[in-house]
C-alpha cells in the first residue's frame, strides 16, 4: 500500500466539513439566493440528501473493498481497460476540480482583499504550503486539519455578533412560489455535497472499520447545518440583494461591530477562510496524486505531488476568463457534472458490484 | 501507537571503537605488579595530579592508584592504608581477605584496565597487588559539588524548592527520594570518547513503554563524539528531526518535574556534569505545562495556562500582523487609531517592514546582551536600550512609537512561555513570519500559521505525534492541554506515553463534604 | 544545503518584490474622511473629499491653526463619478484610501436627478463599505464638507455620532441597495444643512452640519423632505426612538407637559378586507416626564391616566401626519409597508406589485398607539410651586 498512515473518524468529520464548505459559503448562499429568493435559507436541507446518499454509496463500496481506493476497485467491478478508463476518468476529475478551487480562492481573494498583488502569488502559495501537507502523508493532513478546522469554524460564530442586525421577517413568506424553486436552490448545493465521494479515498486508512458511516454521515449533517445557519444570516441581513452579490457572506461580515470600535472584520475572516481552504486543496490535492500514483502503479505518490500542483496551477487559469463565467459554471454545469461522476457514477459501480457478487454467490 | 523511527545505526564509528578498545583497554591485568605500574605510569604518562602510592601488605607488594582531589584521601588513609598496614592477612584467599577486612562499603573486584582506568577517573582508588590478576577499586569517590539549591531557570513560588546539580549521584538520590518503589529503574550509559559521561535513562517499570527504552538506548549509543559537556548535546544527537526549530525534548533541573514526566510513562535522561535533565518523549503541549499549573487550584492553572497561549500567539504574531495591517489593510484598524497610528508613521523614513525587523534584532540584541554580560553592566545595557530606543528614537522620528508598543508587548509576551527552549524557537520564527506579513499581508502570516501547523503536524518526539492529543483528537488526555482540569478528574495517564498501564488513580476522587457534618 | 541556502535568499528578496503590489505605506495614503458628490450646473459630476492630514495631530506641535483642522478638501470633476473619482486622483499625490470613509453626502441637485448611478459605483467599488453612512445635504454637498466643527475633528465624525445616536434615520449604502431593490423601491435618507453659528467669535464655516429632516426617495430621486416633526414619525415607524421630546397640552391648566418617548415597539398587521388594503400600526411607547408647565401633581394616578391618554392623541397625530404626508404627497413607501402586504399576502401581492405606487395611496392606515408613562421624572408634584397651587 502507498499510503502507511492511519487516521481516526473522528478527524475525517475534521477533514470534510471544510472540504465542502470553504468553497461552498462563497457561493452557495448567493446561488441559492438566485433560485430561491426569500426560501433560500432551507435549501442545504434538500441539497445535504445528496450528501447522503454518497456517503452511503460510498460506504458500500468501502464495504464491500476495504483498503482500496475507487481507482483499485473500479478495476476489480468494471474490468482491467474499463476500470482504467473509469479511473482516468476519476483522476482527471479530480485534478480539474482542485484547479477550480485554486481558482475560486485566488478570484476570492484578488477580487476581495488584495486587489493588485498578481493572483498567480495566491495560487502557488496555497498549492505550495498543500504541497507541504499532502508530501507529510495523509495522517499530516489529518492533524492540520483538526486545528485549521477549529479555528475557522470558531470565526465563524463571529456572525452571532450581528445577532441585533437581523431581521427575521425577511424570511416571510415561506414558500410563496411553491417548492421548485427551494429544490433548484437546493440542488446548486448538490455541486458540493456530492464531493463526500472523497470519502471513498479516505476511508481505507480509518484505523477502526465500523465508524466510517457515521462520521461521514455526522460531516454530512454538520455541513448542511453550518450552511443553513449561514444563509440565515445573509437572508436576514440582505434578504433578496443577497442574490446581486458574489460573495454575499463576505459582505455581511462587512457589517460586524463589536463596542463600536472593532469594525471590518473582513480581512480577518477572510485570513481564517484561507485555514479553511487550505483543508479542501490539501485534501483534493492528496486525493488527486493519491489517485494518479495508484493509477499508474508508482510506489509512492509523495514524488508526483510537487509536479501535480504545478499542472494544477494550469488547470486552474485553463479556460476560465472570468468570475462570470465561473459563476455560470458553478450555477449551470456543476451540478450536474459533480453529481454524475461523484454520486450516479459510483452507484452504478455498487450496482454492478452487487450484480456480481450474487453471480458468483450463486454459481 | 507509537511508530518510532528507528535512527540508522552508524556502522564507521563503531569498528573505530573496536579497534581503539583492543588495542589498549580490554588488556586484562597482568599478575606481576611491576608490569601493571608500568602500563599505567606510561597511560597517566604527565598527569601529575595522579598519585601511585606502594607499600608492602603482610609480604606482597601493593599500590593504590588515585586522582588528587577525586578520592578521599582521608579515609583512604585512616580507613584503608590502617588497615592494610596495621593488620596481618591470610595468604590463602588474600584478595578476599582484605576485601572483607576494609572498612569500606562499597568494594568492587576489577580485572582489566579499561576497568581500572574508569574506576580512578570516578574517583575510587584502585589497590592493585603483585601476584593477583585482579584488583580492588575502594569507593573512595570525594569531590566538591554545588550543594543542593533552588533551580534558577525553573523557578516557582509554590513547589519543592531543591533542583538537580552538577553531580549525577545527587540527582538520582533526588529522584530516589519521591519515587520510593523499586520499580524506578536506572539504566546507565557511557557518552564521550574522552568525558565519558555517565548518562542514566531512568524511567519507572510498568508505565514505559518498553521498545521507547530501546530506542532510547540505540541512540545513545549512536553517539561517538568527544565529549558531553551539556545536556543539549545529548538532545541534539537523539532527536527525530534535527532541522525543526522546535525543542523535541524538554529539560529540567527540577526534580518534582521529572518525577511528575516519570509517573505519566515518560524516560528522563540525567547526564551528569549538567542539572539539566532530559525528558522524552515530549509534545508541544508540553511545552505550556509548568509544575506550578498542578500545585494551584485548577482554574488558576488553566487561566495561566490560557494566558500563555495567548501570548505565545502574541509573540509570534504580533508584530507580522502590525506589519500586516500597517501596509495591506488599514481599513480594519477603527478609524480614530488609524489616524494615531498615521500621524506618528508620517516622519518615519522606514517601511513598516524594515522598521519591524529593525526593531525586532535591536529587542534580540538588548535581550542577549542583558543576559551574558556581568549582572552590573547588564543592567547599564537596558537602561541605554530604554533611553535611545525607547525614547529618542521615536522623538527623533526614526521610529514610530505604536511600532515601540508592538515591539514591547512582544518581547513582554515572549517570556510568557515556562520552557525557555519555546521561547528561543518563537523569537526565531518571528522573523520569516514578518518577512512573508511584508509580503502577502494578513494572507501571508495565515499561510506562514499553516506551515507552522503543518511542520508540527510532522514533528515526532520518540514516535509521539507532535501535537498529540489535540490533533490526534484522543479526548481522555485533552484534559491536560489548553485547559488543566482538576486532578480528580484527571484519570488516565496520557495517550502514547502512559496507555501501557492507563488507569492512574481511583475513580471517584473528587472530594464530597460528607451529609450531615455542619 | 544548498537547496536551504537557495531558500533563504529567495525569502529575503521577497519584500522586494513587493513594491508593485498592494503594500502601501501608511504615508503614501491619503485617508478620506467623508466625501460629497455634487451634480454641476453642466451635468458633470463632482466628488468632493475630506483628507486627513496627519502632520497636523502629531503630538507636541504647536502654532497650529486650529481653525484649519486636520483635514483639507479636494476635489475632481467628470462626466460620471468614476472618471470624477479617477480626476479626484490625479491631485492628491498619495493614494486615496476609501476604507475609513464612512460618510458619503449627496447634493441636493443630484438627489433630485437620481442617485442609482452613483449608488452602482458605490457598491461595486471594494473601497466604500456597505455601513457607509448616506446624506442628502441641503445645497451643494461640499459647503458640508469645509465646515469645520468645533468639538470634533472633522465635520464627518460629527455628522457620524449625530446620526448614530439616531437623532435622524440611519441610513447605511446597504440600506438604500436593500431598499431601492426591495418591494417599495422606495427609500429615506437623512437631510442635512450647515447649522448657523451664532458665536461671533467664530467664522462662519467653524460649525457643524446638522440633520434637518429626511430626504424621501422614489426609485432613486429625491421627491422631497420631511421636516423634523415628521421625521420623529417615521423614527417611531421604524423602531428608532431616541431623544427626542413631545409635548402635550393638558385640558384644565395651563402650560404643556413634556415627555421623551423611550423604548417604542411598532407592530404591522396588515389585512385585506374585501379588495381593501388596511395596515394596523399598532404602537407600543414608553416616556418619561422631563418637563412640567402646569401645576398639576403627576403623582396622581387620574392626572397620570390623562396624560397618557393625550400624550397617546399626541403620538398619533405625529404619525399619521407623517404617513399621510408619505401616501398622499409623495407617494412613496419608504418605511416598507409593501414588505409586509406581501409576507401576508404573497398572492394579492403578485397583483398589485408594478402598481405599488398607486395601490399605497389607497391603503387604509389604522395606527392605535399604546402608551405607559414609566416614570414621572425624579419629582412627582410641580417643582418650585407652593403647596397650595398645585392642583391634585
Amino acid at each position: 500500500m502507498i499510503e502507511k498512515g492511519q487516521i481516526s473518524s473522528l478527524q475525517i468529520e475534521f477533514m470534510m466539513v471544510p472540504t465542502i464548505i470553504a468553497t461552498g459559503i462563497l457561493s452557495i448562499p448567493s446561488i441559492a439566493g438566485k433560485y430561491a429568493q426569500h426560501d433560500m435559507w432551507m435549501t442545504p436541507i434538500v441539497g445535504s440528501l445528496i450528501g447522503f446518499i454518497t456517503v452511503y454509496i460510498t460506504w458500500k463500496l468501502y464495504q464491500l473493498y476495504p483498503k482500496l481506493t475507487p481507482i483499485q476497485y473500479s478495476e476489480i467491478i468494471l474490468g482491467k481497460a474499463v476500470g482504467k478508463i473509469f479511473s482516468l476518468f476519476l483522476v482527471s476529475f479530480y485534478i480539474h476540480n482542485t484547479g477550480l478551487i485554486i481558482r475560486q480562492y485566488t478570484d476570492f481573494i484578488t477580487g476581495n482583499v488584495m486587489f493588485e498583488t498578481p493572483g498567480v502569488f495566491f495560487s502557488i502559495s496555497i498549492m505550495f504550503v498543500s504541497a507541504l501537507a499532502v508530501r507529510g502523508g495523509i495522517e499530516v493532513i489529518a492533524r492540520t486539519a483538526v486545528i485549521c478546522t477549529t479555528l475557522y469554524l470558531i470565526t465563524s460564530l463571529s456572525l452571532l455578533l450581528l445577532i441585533k442586525d437581523i431581521d427575521v421577517t425577511y424570511m416571510l413568506p415561506i414558500f410563496e412560489n411553491g417548492l421548485l424553486p427551494v429544490i433548484k436552490g437546493g440542488f446548486v448545493h448538490t455541486a458540493w455535497f456530492s464531493e463526500f465521494f472523497l470519502l471513498s479515498f479516505l476511508f481505507p486508512f480509518v484505523n477502526s472499520k465500523n465508524t466510517g458511516l457515521k462520521s461521514g454521515m455526522k460531516a454530512s449533517l454538520y455541513v448542511m447545518l453550518i450552511l443553513l445557519y449561514v444563509n440565515f444570516f445573509v437572508l436576514t441581513l440582505l434578504a433578496d440583494s443577497s442574490a446581486n452579490q458574489f460573495y454575499p457572506v463576505y459582505s455581511i461580515v462587512g457589517a460586524i461591530s463589536v463596542l463600536g470600535f472593532f469594525e471590518n472584520f473582513e480581512a480577518i475572516i477572510t485570513a481564517s477562510w484561507i485555514l479553511g481552504n487550505y483543508v479542501k486543496v490539501s485534501v483534493f490535492l492528496y486525493v488527486a496524486s493519491l489517485g494518479l500514483a495508484q493509477l499508474l502503479r508508482l510506489s509512492d505518490y509523495r514524488s508526483i505531488v510537487f509536479p501535480l500542483s504545478l499542472l494544477l496551477i494550469f488547470f486552474s487559469y485553463w479556460d476560465i476568463p472570468n468570475i462570470v463565467i465561473l459563476a455560470d459554471y458553478m450555477t449551470k454545469i456543476q451540478p450536474f457534472y459533480f453529481v454524475f461522476v461523484q454520486t450516479i457514477l459510483p452507484l452504478f459501480l455498487l450496482l454492478i458490484a452487487l450484480a456480481r457478487l450474487k453471480r458468483s454467490e450463486s454459481s | 501507537m507509537i511508530r518510532i523511527r528507528r535512527l540508522p545505526l552508524k556502522k564507521k564509528p563503531k569498528k573505530q571503537k573496536a579497534q581503539q578498545q583492543t588495542s589498549s583497554q580490554e588488556i586484562p591485568l597482568s599478575k606481576k605488579l611491576t608490569e601493571n605500574i608500568h602500563l599505567f605510569s606510561s597511560l597517566y604518562q604527565d598527569s601529575s595530579d595522579v598519585i601511585f602510592r606502594s607499600f608492602v601488605v603482610g609480604k606482597i607488594d601493593a599500590t593504590i592508584i588515585y586522582i588528587e582531589g577525586l578520592s578521599d584521601t582521608h579515609k583512604l588513609d585512616e580507613q584503608v592504608l590502617d588497615t592494610l598496614l596495621k593488620n596481618e592477612f591470610k595468604e590463602i584467599d588474600f584478595l578476599i581477605s582484605i576485601k572483607n577486612r576494609l572498612p569500606i562499603s562499597n568494594i568492587e573486584t576489577i580485572s582489566t584496565f579499561s576497568e581500572c582506568v574508569n574506576a580512578i577517573s570516578a574517583g575510587n582508588p584502585v589497590l592493585l597487588l603483585d601476584g593477583f590478576e585482579e584488583a580492588l577499586s575502594l569507593g573512595l569517590v570525594k569531590f566538591e559539588k554545588r550543594s543542593i539549591e533552588e533551580p534558577q531557570a525553573e523557578t516557582s513560588i509554590r513547589g519543592p524548592r531543591e533542583g538537580f546539580t552538577e553531580s549525577l549521584g545527587v540527582n538520582t538520590s533526588l529522584l530516589r527520594r519521591i519515587i520510593k518503589d523499586p520499580a524506578l529503574k536506572m539504566k546507565a550509559v557511557h557518552v564521550g570518547k574522552y568525558t565519558k559521561t555517565k548518562v542514566m535513562i531512568a524511567y519507572i517499570e510498568g508505565l514505559i513503554d518498553r521498545t521507547l527504552i530501546e530506542e532510547i538506548e540505540n541512540r545513545l549509543n549512536r553517539i561517538h563524539i568527544d565529549g558531553v559537556l551539556e545536556s543539549g548535546y545529548i538532545e541534539q544527537f537523539i532527536e527525530d528531526s534535527p532541522y525543526s526549530p522546535f525543542p523535541q525534548l524538554l529539560y529540567t533541573e527540577r526534580p518534582d518535574v521529572a518525577s511528575a514526566n516519570l509517573l505519566e510513562g515518560r524516560a528522563i535522561l540525567i547526564i551528569e556534569g549538567t542539572p539539566f535533565s532530559l525528558i522524552a518523549p515530549v509534545s508541544f503541549f508540553s511545552l505550556f505545562q509548568s509544575q506550578e499549573d498542578y500545585y494551584e487550584r485548577f482554574w488558576i492553572g488553566t487561566f495561566i495556562r490560557s494566558l500563555r497561549f495567548l501570548f505565545v500567539v502574541i509573540s509570534l504574531f504580533l508584530p507580522s500582523i502590525y506589519v500586516a495591517i500597517t501596509t495591506f489593510h488599514q481599513e480594519m484598524v477603527p478609524t480614530d487609531l488609524l489616524l494615531s497610528i498615521a500621524s506618528s508613521r508620517e516622519g518615519v523614513p522606514f517601511p513598516a517592514i524594515v522598521e519591524a525587523i529593525m526593531m525586532e534584532i535591536a529587542f534580540e540584541a538588548l535581550r542577549e546582551a542583558g543576559i551574558r554580560l556581568p549582572k552590573q553592566v547588564g543592567s547599564a545595557v537596558s537602561i541605554v536600550g530604554a533611553l535611545v530606543i525607547g525614547q529618542a528614537a521615536v522623538q527623533a522620528g526614526i521610529v514610530s512609537a505604536p511600532m515601540i508598543i508592538v515591539v514591547s508587548i512582544t518581547g513582554i509576551a515572549s517570556f510568557m512561555a515556562p520552557r525557555y527552549s519555546i521561547g528561543l524557537s518563537i523569537r526565531l520564527l518571528r522573523f520569516p513570519i514578518i518577512f512573508l506579513a511584508g509580503f502577502l499581508g494578513l494572507i501571508g502570516v495565515m499561510l506562514a500559521l499553516i506551515m507552522i501547523i503543518i511542520h508540527l503536524s510532522t514533528l515526532r518526539s520518540f514516535g509521539v505525534p507532535y501535537l498529540s492529543p489535540i490533533s490526534t483528537l484522543q479526548k481522555p488526555s485533552m484534559k491536560d492541554t489548553l485547559i488543566r482540569s482538576p486532578l480528580w478528574k484527571m484519570n488516565l495517564r496520557p495517550h502514547l506515553t502512559g496507555e501501557f498501564n492507563a488507569v492512574r488513580q481511583g475513580t471517584n476522587l473528587k472530594p464530597v463534604p460528607k451529609n450531615g457534618d455542619e | 544545503m544548498k537547496k536551504s541556502l537557495l531558500f533563504l535568499m529567495c525569502f529575503c528578496f521577497m519584500p522586494t518584490l513587493t513594491g508593485c503590489m498592494d503594500r502601501v505605506e501608511m504615508k503614501d495614503l491619503a485617508i478620506i474622511m467623508a466625501a460629497g458628490i455634487d451634480r454641476l450646473e453642466d451635468g458633470q459630476i463632482r466628488i468632493s473629499v475630506q483628507i486627513f492630514i496627519p502632520r497636523a495631530i502629531t503630538s507636541g506641535e504647536t502654532g497650529e491653526d486650529l481653525s484649519q483642522g486636520p483635514i483639507f478638501v479636494r476635489e475632481g470633476i467628470g462626466d460620471n463619478l468614476a472618471n470624477a473619482v479617477s480626476m479626484l486622483q490625479t491631485n492628491v499625490p498619495r493614494r486615496l484610501f476609501w476604507g475609513q470613509c464612512k460618510i458619503y453626502i449627496f447634493g441636493n441637485e443630484l438627489a433630485k436627478g437620481g442617485i442609482r448611478k452613483e449608488i452602482d459605483y458605490l457598491t461595486r467599488h471594494p473601497g466604500p463599505r456597505g455601513k457607509s453612512f448616506l446624506y442628502v445635504s441641503e445645497g451643494k454637498a461640499r459647503g458640508i464638507l469645509t465646515l469645520v466643527p468645533p468639538l470634533e475633528r472633522f465635520s464627518g465624525t460629527a455628522l457620524r455620532k449625530l446620526t448614530e445616536d439616531e437623532y435622524g434615520t440611519k441610513t447605511t449604502l446597504k440600506d438604500v441597495d436593500m431598499g431601492l431593490m426591495g418591494e417599495s423601491e422606495s427609500v429615506s435618507i437623512p437631510y442635512i444643512k450647515k447649522l448657523e453659528s451664532k458665536e461671533s467669535a467664530r467664522k462662519s464655516h467653524e460649525t457643524i452640519p446638522v440633520i434637518d429632516g429626511t430626504a424621501i426617495f422614489k426609485k432613486d430621486r429625491m421627491v422631497g423632505t420631511l421636516n423634523i416633526k415628521e421625521t420623529r414619525g417615521l423614527l417611531w415607524l421604524k423602531d428608532k426612538v431616541k431623544r427626542s421630546t413631545i409635548s402635550i397640552k393638558a385640558d384644565d391648566a395651563d402650560g404643556e407637559i413634556t415627555l421623551t418617548p423611550t423604548l417604542g415597539k411598532v407592530k404591522f398587521i396588515p389585512e385585506i378586507t374585501e379588495g381593501h388594503w388596511i395596515m394596523n400600526l399598532n404602537i407600543n411607547i414608553e416616556g418619561d416626564i422631563v418637563q412640567n408647565e402646569t401645576h398639576l401633581n403627576l403623582m396622581n394616578e387620574v392626572v397620570l391616566m390623562k396624560v397618557k391618554k393625550k400624550y397617546e392623541v399626541a403620538l398619533k397625530e405625529r404619525v399619521t401626519g407623517t404617513v399621510e404626508k408619505l401616501q398622499q404627497e409623495y407617494a412613496a413607501d419608504v418605511v416598507n409597508f409593501a414588505r409586509r402586504f406581501h409576507q401576508k399576502y404573497p398572492k394579492e401581492w403578485r397583483k398589485v406589485e408594478d402598481r405599488w405606487d398607486e395601490k399605497f395611496q389607497e391603503v387604509k392606515f389604522k395606527i392605535n398607539v399604546n402608551a405607559t408613562i414609566r416614570r414621572p421624572g425624579y419629582i412627582g408634584p410641580p417643582a418650585a410651586l407652593p403647596k397650595d397651587e398645585v392642583i391634585e
